[in-house]
């Protein structure tokens, strides 16, 4: 029989289920192999029927998706945390420093373009104070992060899940698969705020370039490093960053770079911190990343807690 | 006064319900769209890095990131006062040809093609692409390859598929090899024989639907870019043109905030977008594209575009948006032969340094303007942030036609083909939600029929119990 699949998304972007119809040709083998019972940007089935294997894009925002998603979870057996949001929070979850009423003043009060007389809208389901990954809410079996993960890992973890042999996901970085030197290097200086590097064969930390590519999971295939541009972290923190709660991103780039081009490791730490919100935007929501003992999301980034929830 | 709810509404990119009141002589009085949840990117923003807002802005949205993309990096360039070199211009044009390609695909033939293929009418789980692939296998295939050929120009020009990350400040962050640049422009080729094809499919089936035609006709103004006549996507002044044709104003990206204004709806954390100037509803993409203009930069599209006029101006029907996106799509396949075919000569991008100041884009999504502003310091960081997404602009236009459908069907006894009705108008107006307000949950499908907030019946397509 073939295996049953469902889908739902929460508060994301879509973007993980569009990387599903980006297995392109090799949609229409897996649809020959499995049956998708509920997909709700391509089918009309609007309730929750049984299935294999559930697959939940995009993190926890308002009571909405909390119900959503603990229906996704009574009718599943496997369940998915797909894509960074729903891992790690990913872009939704930057809304994790922000308490619901400041997101929603800005939104319907703070605008160039919002009239003076405009509130807030009645009626809607009510945002949670914060947001959350999934698995701060139901059990998940399985997580598949990536912004979004690219087709090839989508296509492994559901033909593993299915025990189809052949390769398994590794957890190696992002660098695994970059085509980047690293070079050791004197003189090189900080490139604050770049993205791109003017050698495009050598590691852009050797170049004064601050590249997540080291201490992210690699569900991408490097394609942004192999295409000129720095990683961002788009897939969550590696392993390594994971399991010892004294690693974290910033300090483990400040010593590989600092290492690499002689720049203060301290100097790079600085500008990492200062910038928190930009180089902690996909993982900030998760605890993996808030509770190790020496991030200070808060500080760094001079967002006071609204104070709604541990952690926060 | 009795209403119903559709819960959620399907085959959109985004999540939301649509209610209908009904009045008690059973005549449909409103339909209305509402978005049901929101992520806030205005305040996200704040406080990041300023050119570092073409990357995260396309996570915005996962079925038109390139436009965000695309938006973000025009924005600073604007402030900035950069022009980026001649290579990169053409690498952007060609990634959004891409773009569009994928975008109009996806909307014309996987999400709306089950209701032109099987009927409105057809049951519920037979009307999707799945089925299609069961019915008409070499026919989906197709349309997954025209629209996968859109997809991978953007993985090769844009690095990848979703969320797209070369377009820099200043230029492109890299170039395709002259043997990817050669096979885009084969797939250019094959995709303008796919479009022709595949169009000739749907054309036969829209000549049938002058009923919905007509219920979906929109009162409304057009507003899209336009560079001097010609069909825009970025660096283009935005013109108004009212509903017989006569274009009324134009302004640039600059001054956006003294010719839009939003509106809080009931119900829904969407906003709507109204030109200030008489509080004035107005529909933007595909449609308002060829209204506001009389041709594109390629030749194909151009001829196709004025026989389209010649059947009908301006074209005020949402159901014409579909046959609008064809002809794009013609576009799309024309320009990626011309820009791949050529050689790419000289620098990639020319240095910039972030300052101060305000920085503003307007852009076409492939659903229609779209707007990102930032207010940056002078430690490179965002201040503030104001964004436009086109779905918002067509807010009023979606409820009106959804309304309209209502209307039409109400009286025919049969629930699946109102719902499907109302739920197909908003379809065509490809409607990003994720964009708009930023997705939402969902729940079983509902329907309430209400009076004086007593439920009367319960009906859905499927409730779990």
């Amino acid at each position: 029989m073939k295996a049953r699949i469902s889908t739902e998304w929460l508060s994301g972007c879509s973007g993980c289920h569009v990387a599903m119809v980006d297995l392109h040709e090799k949609l229409v083998n897996l649809v020959e192999d499995v049956e998708f019972v509920r997909i709700p940007v391509l089918m009309d089935e609007k309730g929750y029927p049984k299935a294999d294997i559930g697959i939940v894009e995009g993190a926890v925002r308002s009571s909405h998706d909390r119900e959503a998603l603990l229906k996704m979870r009574g009718s599943v057996r496997t369940l998915i945390a797909f894509g960074t949001c729903a891992s790690y929070g990913g872009p939704s979850g930057i809304g994790w420093l922000h308490g619901k009423k400041s997101i929603l003043d800005k939104v319907y009060g703070g605008n160039p373009t919002t009239g003076s007389q405009e509130k807030a809208p009645t009626g809607v389901p009510e945002l949670e104070e914060s947001v959350v990954p999934i698995d701060e809410v139901v059990k998940v079996d399985f997580q598949l992060p990536g912004c979004p993960p690219h087709p090839y890992h989508i296509a492994l973890a559901i033909r593993t899940l299915l025990g189809a042999p052949g390769p398994a996901l590794d957890a190696k970085p992002v660098c695994a698969q970059c085509n980047r030197k690293m070079e050791k290097r004197t003189g090189v200086t900080l490139l604050k705020g770049a993205v791109t590097a003017p050698e495009k064969d050598v590691c852009f930390l050797s170049q004064g370039v601050v590249c997540l590519g080291s201490v992210t999971l690699n569900r991408c295939q490097a394609q942004c490093p192999n295409r000129g541009v720095a990683c961002a972290g788009c897939a969550g923190p590696s392993p390594a960053i994971i399991m010892e709660p004294q690693l974290d991103i910033r300090t483990m780039v400040a010593r590989r770079m600092g290492l690499l081009t002689g720049i203060p490791e301290e100097e790079i730490r600085k500008y990492i911190e200062e910038e928190a919100k930009t180089f902690y935007s996909y993982a900030l929501s998760s605890p993996v990343i808030y509770r190790k003992p020496t991030v200070e999301i808060r500080e760094w980034t001079s967002v006071p807690s609204s104070g709604a929830r541990e952690g926060i | 006064m009795k209403s119903m709810v559709i819960n959620p509404v399907t085959r959109i990119e985004g999540h939301a319900t649509i209610t209908l009141d009904i009045d008690d002589g059973g005549k449909v009085s409103r339909g209305h769209l509402k978005v049901l949840e929101i992520r806030g990117f205005e305040k996200l923003l704040e406080g990041m890095e300023l050119m570092k807002m073409p990357l995260i802005t396309g996570r915005i949205c996962g079925v038109c990131p390139a436009a965000h993309h695309l938006a973000a990096v025009t924005a600073i360039e604007n402030g900035l006062k950069v022009k980026v070199p001649e290579a990169a211009a053409r690498l952007r044009e060609l990634m959004y040809a891409g773009h569009i390609l994928h975008s109009h695909a996806l909307s014309t033939f996987v999400l709306c093609g089950p209701d032109i293929m099987e009927g409105l009418d057809a049951p519920s789980k037979d009307r999707n692409v799945f089925n299609l692939l069961r019915l008409q296998p070499e026919l989906v295939r197709k349309v997954l390859r025209l629209r996968s050929i859109g997809q991978k120009i953007v993985e090769i020009v844009g690095g990848r598929g979703v969320h797209p990350v070369t377009f820099v400040p200043g230029g492109i962050a890299s170039a395709p090899s002259p043997e990817e640049m050669a096979s885009m422009a084969a797939w250019g080729a094959e995709a303008s024989e796919l479009v022709d094809e595949l169009s000739g499919v749907l054309f036969g089936r829209l000549s049938t639907m002058a009923d919905i035609r007509e219920a979906t006709e929109m009162p409304f103004k057009s507003v899209a870019l336009s560079n001097e006549g010609k069909v825009a996507f970025s660096h283009s002044p935005c013109v108004v043109m009212d509903g017989t044709g006569k274009v009324e104003a134009s302004f640039d990206a600059e001054v956006y905030a003294d010719n839009l204004v939003e509106h809080t709806m009931e119900g829904s954390y969407m906003k709507s977008v109204r030109l200030s100037k008489g509080d004035e509803v107005f529909f933007v993409g595909p449609l308002a594209r060829l209204n506001v203009n009389t041709g594109f930069t390629t030749p194909k599209a151009s001829q196709l575009l004025a026989g389209y006029r010649d059947r009908g101006f301006p074209r005020t029907s949402a159901l014409d948006s579909i046959e609008a996106r064809l002809v794009e799509m013609v576009h799309c396949a024309e320009s990626i032969q011309a820009v791949a075919s050529q050689p790419l000569k000289g620098d990639l991008s020319v240095p910039v340094k972030p300052a101060a100041g305000r920085f503003i884009g307007m852009v076409e999504a492939p659903r229609g303007i779209l707007i990102h502003d930032f207010q940056g310091d002078d430690q490179g960081r965002v201040t503030g942030a104001n964004l436009i997404v086109a779905t918002q602009a067509n807010y009023e236009a979606i409820d009106h036609c959804i309304t309209a459908m209502a209307t039409m069907n109400i009286d025919q006894g049969d629930d699946n083909l109102l719902l499907n009705g109302m739920e197909f108008a908003l379809r065509c107006f490809d409607p990003c939600l994720a964009c708009a307000t930023h997705a939402a949950g969902s729940m079983p499908m509902q329907v309430k029929i209400r009076r004086d907030g007593e439920v009367l019946r319960t009906l859905g397509r499927r409730i779990e119990k």
